[in-house]
């Protein structure tokens, strides 16, 4: 082989590589699924089952939590009251609420809102969270290092710390969050507060399928985020409906 | 000589360049972790998504139930408690592999049916005080097919 040669089967194996590389780019940005959460707040009963199956399912420590409800009270002057006894895990049969002047009221479960511009990934030190294919923001606890920035940076209070007489010893003093069971949605299963809502209140479901219940409410009805201006892009939608 | 320096500088530049990509691939919000140096050093890591992966789901759904309690499932699919997608599962009211240990105390049908202030009239609510206090719910009403109710048991008005 002379030196022709061998150039022109260099120009060719780059024009092969450049075309594989660009070709593996452009598929790696469009991901298969890419995961949404509807709350219909018209058909939270405020039960708490969410909450307690959230715990049973992933082993959340007493005292802390992946998901909440909480209850909002409208006031006919405008004022608004937020409440959340034991963040809603027993239910708010037992917690009834002072009717004073009361113009409305509803029950908002809450949980990490997956946001696409997430700020607890922007801050973490050392990598120990970042944000998977599907969308979901997902811990790698064999990094994390405990400093707790990301747990302040949260603006929706999503993240907590392991407490140190944790169960498993090598969590302890680790950050957890939601990540919409991830080990349940990658089996095809619905996270397990979807599973247990006995009012179909919490939706899951693939924002790129048109057909899926969350694209329906997303396209149909009109939701909203919480915190829109913080510019964090959450994928939590809620649907409010005529209560408001 | 000078074809050896030449080689030396290729091999310098493309080490420092793939270092640089692994640097530059590591930081930044998006970080895309490829664990070179561990594998290298033949340590075992688990990416972020194994990690989130790797559990055993604890609630199994209702098919996993049928298998051995297909009587009560039965019940239950054509009862009021089920009503298509929107239904009240096994495991919300038995929890996760808890069959035994279900609560049939009236606070856990009051969590759902009591008539507290905000709650959405999609369901049957309940006064809790007025409807026959202190009696457990489950004696009238069987909660795989809670309606009608069992006809009322004598003297328990």
């Amino acid at each position: 082989m002379d030196r022709r040669d061998f150039i022109k089967l260099g120009i060719k194996a780059a024009i092969v590589a450049g075309g594989l590389s660009a070709g593996y780019t452009v598929s790696s940005l469009r991901p298969k699924n890419y995961y949404g959460f509807v709350v219909d707040i018209t058909r939270c009963i405020g039960c708490g089952k969410c909450v307690e199956a959230c715990r049973a399912e992933n082993s959340v420590p007493i005292g802390e939590y992946r998901t909440w409800v909480e209850r909002y009270i409208i006031k006919n002057n405008g004022e608004v009251m937020v409440d959340s006894p034991r963040m809603g895990e027993e239910g708010y049969a037992r917690y009834p609420p002072s009717l004073e002047d009361v113009k409305t009221g509803f029950f908002l479960p809450k949980l990490c809102n997956q946001c696409d511009d997430p700020p607890c990934v922007n801050v973490c030190p050392v990598g120990a969270t970042k944000k998977s294919s599907d969308g979901v923001i997902i811990m790698d606890w064999d990094k994390c290092i405990g400093c707790g920035y990301c747990v302040q940076a949260c603006p929706y209070g999503a993240r907590y710390m392991y407490p140190d007489d944790y169960q498993v010893k090598e969590l302890r003093g680790k950050v957890d969050k939601c990540n919409w069971c991830y080990h349940r949605v990658q089996r095809g299963l619905k996270p397990a507060c979807v599973h247990v809502c006995p009012t179909g209140a919490r939706v899951f479901g693939d924002l790129t399928d048109v057909n899926s219940q969350v694209s329906q409410y997303v396209r149909r009805f009109k939701t909203e985020v919480l915190r829109p201006e913080l510019k964090t892009i959450p994928k939590v939608y809620y649907y409010s409906g005529n209560i408001l | 000589m000078k074809k050896k320096i030449f080689c030396l500088l290729i091999a310098f530049s493309l080490i420092s360049t793939s270092f640089a990509a692994v640097y530059a691939l590591e930081i930044g919000p998006y970080s895309i972790d490829l664990g070179i140096i561990d594998r290298i050093l033949g340590i075992k890591v688990f990416s972020p998504e194994e990690q989130n992966i790797n559990k055993e789901p604890a609630f199994k759904g209702n098919e996993f139930c049928r298998e051995c309690h297909n009587s009560e499932y039965t019940q239950w699919t054509s009862s009021r408690h089920n009503l298509g997608a929107r239904a009240v599962d096994c495991e919300t009211c038995h929890g996760p592999d808890r069959t035994e240990n279900v609560d049939m105390s009236r606070d856990n049908c009051e969590s759902c049916h009591a008539d507290i202030p905000f709650r959405p009239n999609m369901l049957v609510k309940v006064d809790m005080d007025g409807h026959y206090p202190g009696v457990e719910c489950a004696k009238c009403h069987n909660p795989h097919s809670p309606w009608p109710p069992k006809a009322v048991i004598a003297g328990g008005d």
